[in-house]
C-alpha cells in the first residue's frame, strides 16, 4: 500500500509505502538477492551468471508506475494521491563485497554513464518531476543488502528540498545575474580552507554552511544542471574525484565509512531553470569514531541544525589524508 | 583516455518489472594521420 499525503502546514508530501516493512533485511551472503544468479543456486533479481551494471525496478517500490488507490478519500484539506512514479535500483558491480570505493576509475566511469542514462531516459516521461539518484551506505544508514547498489527516485513532484535550492537559487540570479552555485565555489576556492579536495573539472568542500562534521558537497567547476551536460572529460573527473573523496572517508578512521549521496540535478519538468547548478552531497553520520550525529529535537522539531564540529577544522583533517 | 559505448539489453521479469543490463566496449581511438586527397 503506497500513497501520498499532503502535509497542509509544511506544504510538502508524505510518502506511505507500508509494503516496504516486508523487504528483504540483511540476508546471508549466499543468498544475497542482489549477485548473478549461479546455474543451479539460488535465484537472484538478476537472471544471469554474471554482469557489468543492472538497473531494475525495485520490488519494494515507494512510487510505483501503476499505483493502486489510496487507502483513505482525501479532501480539500487532508489531500491525497495516488504514488504514481519509478524506485529502480542499480547495482555497481557482481561482486558482493566491497563498496564504490572498491570500483576501479574505468568501473566508476560506467557508473557515472549509466546514471546519465537512468536520468535522461527517466526524465523524458512526462509524469517524471524529478529524477533523484542517490546512495545509503552502510547498516547504520538502514541499508538492508550490503551488496553495493544504490537507487532512483522518479518522483512525479519536485521535492521540498530541491524546491528551496532552485528557489534560492532563482532569487540570488535575479539580484545579482550569476549563479549562486558558482559564486560560492568560487569563494570557498579563494578561501581554500574548505576545500578537500579537487581537479580538473570538480571540487569537493565541506561547504560554510554544513550542517554534518564530515558532509562534503562536490561541485562541477563549470555551470551545468545535470549529468546529462557533462564531457567526457567531465565524466571521467568526477569519477576520479568521487574516487578520492571517497577514499579519504575510508582513510580518516580506517575503515569503510557509511554516508548518504544524493545527487542534486536540474528538475525534469519541461521548465527550464538555468539558475541551478549540479552538485552531489555527502552526509557521513559520525561526528568522531563511534559517536552518531543524530538528528534529535532541534534538528527534527525545529529544522534547525546543531553542528558540533567547525567545517574548517574537519575538511583540514579530510585535505591532509594521503590517497 | 579511455572512452566507452554503453549497451542496454532490457527484459521483463516475471512479476512484470523491467530490468536493464548495462555493457561497455571501449571505443577505438581514431587514427591520426592525413586523409588522402580526392582526386
Amino acid at each position: 500500500m503506497s500513497e501520498m499525503r499532503w502535509n497542509p502546514l509544511l506544504s510538502e508530501w508524505v510518502v506511505t509505502a507500508t509494503h516496504r516493512q516486508d523487504r528483504t533485511f540483511l540476508p546471508p551472503k549466499d543468498y544475497c538477492p542482489l549477485c548473478p544468479s549461479k546455474p543451479g543456486g539460488f535465484p537472484t533479481e538478476v537472471p544471469a551468471s554474471n554482469y557489468e551494471i543492472v538497473c531494475f525496478e525495485n520490488r519494494f517500490p515507494t512510487f510505483r508506475q501503476n499505483p493502486g488507490e489510496p487507502s483513505v478519500e482525501g479532501d480539500d484539506l487532508f489531500r491525497v494521491r495516488k504514488s504514481r512514479g519509478i524506485c529502480e535500483v542499480v547495482l555497481y558491480t557482481p561482486r558482493h563485497e566491497g563498496t564504490l570505493t572498491d570500483l576501479s576509475l574505468d568501473e566508476i566511469e560506467k557508473l557515472i554513464l549509466v546514471w546519465t542514462d537512468r536520468y535522461r531516459e527517466l526524465g523524458k516521461r512526462k509524469e517524471i518531476k524529478y529524477v533523484f539518484i542517490f546512495e545509503n551506505k552502510g547498516e547504520i544508514i538502514g541499508v538492508t543488502i550490503p551488496h553495493p547498489h544504490g537507487q532512483i527516485y522518479a518522483f512525479p513532484c519536485i521535492p521540498p528540498l530541491i524546491q528551496r535550492e532552485l528557489a534560492a537559487s532563482k532569487k540570488y540570479h535575479r539580484k545579482h545575474g550569476a549563479c549562486l552555485l558558482c559564486d560560492i565555489l568560487g569563494k570557498e576556492r579563494a578561501d581554500g580552507r574548505r576545500l578537500v579536495c579537487e581537479n580538473g573539472s570538480f571540487t569537493a568542500v565541506i561547504p560554510f554552511y554544513a550542517r554534518y562534521p564530515y558532509e562534503v558537497h562536490l561541485f562541477s567547476r563549470r555551470h551545468l544542471g545535470s549529468l546529462a551536460e557533462m564531457t567526457s572529460k567531465e565524466q571521467r573527473d568526477l569519477a576520479g574525484l568521487l574516487k578520492d573523496l571517497l577514499l579519504r572517508y575510508d582513510g580518516l578512521w580506517g575503515r569503510s565509512l557509511p554516508y548518504m549521496m544524493v545527487m542534486h540535478q536540474s528538475p525534469t519538468d519541461g521548465k527550464a531553470c538555468p539558475h541551478y547548478h549540479f552538485h552531489i552531497e555527502f552526509y557521513p553520520p559520525y561526528r568522531t569514531p563511534d559517536k552518531l550525529k543524530f538528528l534529535a529535537g532541534c534538528e527534527s522539531g525545529a529544522g534547525t541544525f546543531i553542528n558540533d564540529t567547525l567545517p574548517e577544522e574537519k575538511a583540514a583533517e579530510l585535505r591532509a589524508l594521503k590517497v | 583516455m579511455k572512452e566507452y559505448e554503453m549497451q542496454k539489453k532490457e527484459i521483463h521479469l516475471p512479476d512484470g518489472r523491467y530490468l536493464i543490463f548495462y555493457s561497455f566496449i571501449e571505443k577505438k581511438a581514431k587514427s591520426g594521420g592525413k586523409k588522402p586527397c580526392p582526386k
